[in-house]
């Protein structure tokens, strides 16, 4: 109280500071954030989830805005914190905020046509030699993001199954995505590198082969913050689970098929994988 | 085609226009397009760069995926047909686009390096059509433009031109063609421009001035009808004849006179020639048409009248002139001298007798001397005397005698009466014969009478008559003295004239006397003595001849009287015509 009174102005200045840092608590903010990590560039991000955004809004009539975090494990914080209201989220940021911060509900998952999405496979150059995955002792592989399942966790795993832990690679590196993955065997960085099937897909008339897999994943899922109302949570799961507008799905993947119901334990086999390959 | 002033302006104006938007337009386009080249040079050589350098990060870090994303989003960009970005080694690491078939494409390449050593390269193609298509449509921009701005301009123009230029035009055109039809009070009012304005006020000088010249011709045109209306008076009441001829002799007026003395019609004089309507050679005679332009008075000559009559007038000629001072004919004035002519016939013989009975006293001196010696002689005859002697004798009394037949013949021949006979005579001979017949009356008064004859030429004239003339100037000049004294009588040629002179040393001619010494009856001798015909029977003859004769005074005392005649050529062309060269 003293120094209350011996500096007012101080006082007033922190309180400020600390009522900044704390940040806004689970109350229903008037604007729902939406969280993504960086899978594309920014623009192609928007224009990935804006008509998605668009939908929900009209649905809830809460107004929604898009964040794109930085980097996965930007993302993971942002929304395991509670700065993001709605996520978007793949297999293993889903693991990391679950079992790590709590707090967050899936809401539904992303079904594609084939499940195509929620496969990887590991490539190589069309001319390179392999043919298995052993093979690859002594060779470069190339991996996405650290914290992604699909071009990381997974295809580690795989190679560790085969008999070539990381250890045993003449080199390996993190190219940051899916696309870089592919682009930097096809250029001749490494002989391998893990992606998913559609990634690989898109890159299809390009002088790569499948090595192994495809190898299925955990799905990609939204989710929200626990702590957020009932009644909105079941709107914004009814409304996902009852998008059928092709023009919005399309824009998330052209192969997107609908919204569907998911679980916790859908994740089961990524929290596994992710345990196992980080004990190591 | 309108060739109004408005329709020549506008169509040089659309020419200009033209051209100009023509030239304009090519120009800024072609400047323009080397512009757009530039810009997209730079923009491709700033893309190149930095895409250069954003691969050889993104590479490091195997991140190609931001290469293609670059390269995608760059290839968005319309006006890039293709883009590659390869390794050193050929590995093409992202491509877009295709260059098969595009036309008119800009090349641009920049190389990605690393550390001095070239890793790539970034290759771009633009696509120059949206220069072309830039051009083109700012070739029609710049066309519209010009012909929108010229259209208003025009609009603009014609106004200006209207106001500035037609309209004053039309107000000075209309008061031009109202000064032309005759009304000269003519006034216009231009306020601008002010070069329409200046034109206005000189029109209204000009008409100003035009209107005074106007009441100037006016008034010459009353004055000059007042003269004619008097002139036409005058010669139409004159009592000489007149007629007036053009340069050939045709009549062209005819006076009341003129009808009245030779009983034709102006109506039926006017349009005749002269020697036509005449049948005489009054016109070869007296117009000046004739003589060189010489002013011709009172030159006596025949014309026949309507009813077939000759008669002789005295002509007096004149040339006309117009303004430039052409001859444009002759005015002629003629009088009936018959009566006048006959007249002088009288006074003449009248004058011969009186100059007969004034020689008589000096012939019968003259006859009496030697009368006298033939007498003396005679009376010897019957006297002895030797042969030589007696044959002396006989000869003087033959001589004698012949000498007093010369002088009766002399004088019968001066005192005949005939008609004029001109023939060539020599001035020199007929000179010294008349000073040779008054020799005598000159000695008896102690006068010397010298002679001076340096004329060798002839004229034409009756001798009887030129030396009746002679005689009576040197009687006259005789009787003038009262004592001794000095005649000199001479001749000379002056040009195509000859003079006669009479000269003496005696009392001359008093100065009031002098413009009345040749009028008929007029003398300063006592009464008794004289008849005042003497002189002006001489002035008769000689203005008969064609020539002229006036007195002076003679430096010292004295008068001088001299004659002036035509030299025979002159006077030869002066003869009478013959029957068959009419003609004026």
């Amino acid at each position: 109280m003293v120094f209350m009174r011996r500096y007012p102005v101080l006082t007033i200045m922190l309180i400020l500071a600390a009522l900044c840092i704390v940040g806004p608590g689970p109350a229903l903010a008037e604007e729902l954030v939406f969280s993504t990590h960086p899978f594309a560039n920014p623009a192609a991000v928007h224009k990935t989830f804006q008509p998605l955004i668009e939908y929900l809004r009209r649905e809830t009539g809460l107004a929604i805005r898009l964040k794109i975090a930085p980097s996965y494990t930007a993302h993971v914080t942002t929304v395991g914190l509670g700065q993001a209201d709605l996520a978007f989220v793949g297999p293993s940021p889903y693991v990391r905020i679950k079992d790590k911060f709590g707090g967050v509900e899936l809401l539904a998952r992303l079904r594609m046509e084939d499940d195509i999405s929620d496969k990887v496979v590991v490539v190589c150059r069309a001319a390179a030699p392999f043919k298995s995955l052993a093979e690859l002792k002594g060779k470069t592989f190339a991996f996405g993001d650290p914290q992604s399942y699909g071009s990381h966790y997974l295809p580690r795993w795989m190679l560790r199954n085969s008999g070539v832990p990381v250890g045993l690679l003449a080199a390996y590196d993190y190219v940051k995505s899916h696309d870089n993955v592919i682009l930097s065997v096809l250029h001749g960085d490494f002989d391998a590198g893990g992606v998913r099937l559609d990634v690989y897909r898109k890159y299809a008339d390009r002088p790569l082969r499948v090595l192994a897999g495809p190898f299925l994943t955990p799905p990609h899922a939204i989710i929200c913050r626990a702590s957020l109302p009932q009644d909105l949570r079941d709107k914004l799961r009814q409304s996902l689970l009852a998008l059928r507008d092709r023009k919005v799905l399309e824009r998330i993947d052209p192969a997107m098929q609908a919204f569907e119901q998911v679980t916790d334990s859908d994740f089961t086999q990524a929290r596994q994988v992710i345990k196992v390959i980080e004990a190591r | 085609m309108n060739r109004s002033l408005r329709n020549i302006f506008f169509r040089r104006l659309n020419l200009l226009a033209i051209a100009s938007a023509a030239i304009f337009g090519l120009l800024l386009v072609q400047a323009e397009r080397v512009i757009l080249l530039n810009d997209l040079h730079n923009k491709g050589q700033s893309i190149a760069r930095i895409l250069a350098a954003v691969t050889l990060d993104a590479v490091m870090a195997h991140d190609y995926a931001t290469v293609e994303r670059y390269v995608s989003d760059i290839v968005a960009d319309s006006s890039i047909v293709s883009l590659t970005v390869k390794r050193a080694d050929g590995e093409i690491l992202a491509a877009y686009g295709e260059t098969a078939g595009a036309e008119d494409l800009l090349a641009i390449s920049h190389p990605v390096m690393i550390g001095g050593e070239v890793f790539g390269e970034v290759h771009l193609d633009f696509s120059t059509a949206r220069v072309q298509s830039i051009s083109r449509n700012l070739l029609l921009a710049t066309v519209a433009a010009v012909i929108i701005f010229h259209l208003l301009g025009v609009l603009i123009s014609r106004s200006a031109l209207k106001s500035a230029v037609v309209m004053p035009l039309a107000k000075l055109n209309r008061a031009i063609l109202t000064l032309r039809q005759g009304n000269l009070d003519q006034h216009i009012d231009i306020d601008e421009p002010t070069e329409f304005a200046d034109i206005g006020i000189s029109f209204n000088e000009m008409a100003a001035t035009i209107r005074e010249t106007f009441d100037d011709l006016r008034q010459q045109r009353e004055r000059l009808q007042f003269e004619q209306s008097k002139l036409a008076a005058i010669v139409n009441n004159m009592a000489d004849g007149l007629f007036v001829t053009d340069t050939s002799g045709v009549i062209i007026s005819f006076n009341n006179s003129a009808e009245r003395i030779t009983g034709f019609s102006a109506a039926e004089a006017v349009g005749q020639k002269c020697s036509d309507l005449f049948r005489s050679s009054l016109c070869r005679d007296a117009c000046a048409l004739y003589h060189a332009g010489e002013t011709i008075n009172n030159r006596p000559t025949t014309l026949t009248t309507k009813a077939g009559e000759s008669m002789v007038v005295a002509v007096s000629s004149a040339m006309l002139f117009n303004a430039e001072g052409e001859v444009v004919g002759g005015v002629q004035t003629f009088r009936d001298i018959t009566a006048d002519q006959k007249r002088q016939e009288v006074f003449c013989h009248t004058e011969k007798l009186a100059a007969i009975g004034q020689l008589a006293a000096g012939l019968a001196h003259e006859i009496n001397n030697p009368l006298g010696n033939i007498l003396g002689y005679a009376k010897y005859l019957d006297q002895a005397a030797p042969p030589d002697d007696f044959a002396k004798r006989v000869e003087i009394i033959v001589e004698q005698t012949k000498r007093c037949s010369g002088i009766v013949k002399g004088l019968l021949d001066f005192a005949r009466r005939s008609a004029s006979r001109p023939e060539a005579i020599a001035p020199n001979s007929l000179m010294a014969r008349v000073a040779d017949i008054v020799r005598f009356q000159a000695d008896k008064k102690g006068i010397a009478i010298h002679l001076d004859l340096q004329s060798a030429g002839m004229i034409i004239a009756d001798p009887q008559k030129i030396e009746q003339v002679i005689l009576n100037l040197m009687l006259n000049a005789i009787q003038a003295m009262r004592g001794p004294g000095n005649i000199w009588a001479g001749t000379a040629r002056r040009g195509e004239t000859i003079l006669l002179s009479v000269a003496d040393d005696g009392p001359g001619v008093a100065p009031e006397f002098s413009s009345r010494i040749f009028d008929p009856f007029f003398t300063t001798k006592p009464v008794g003595e004289g008849t005042g015909l003497g002189l002006a029977i001489c002035e008769g003859i000689i203005t008969e001849a064609g020539g002229a004769i006036d007195v002076e005074d003679r430096p010292g005392g004295g008068a001088i009287f001299t004659v002036i005649l035509p030299g025979a050529n002159f006077a030869a062309a002066n003869q009478p015509p013959s029957p068959v060269s009419e003609g004026v």
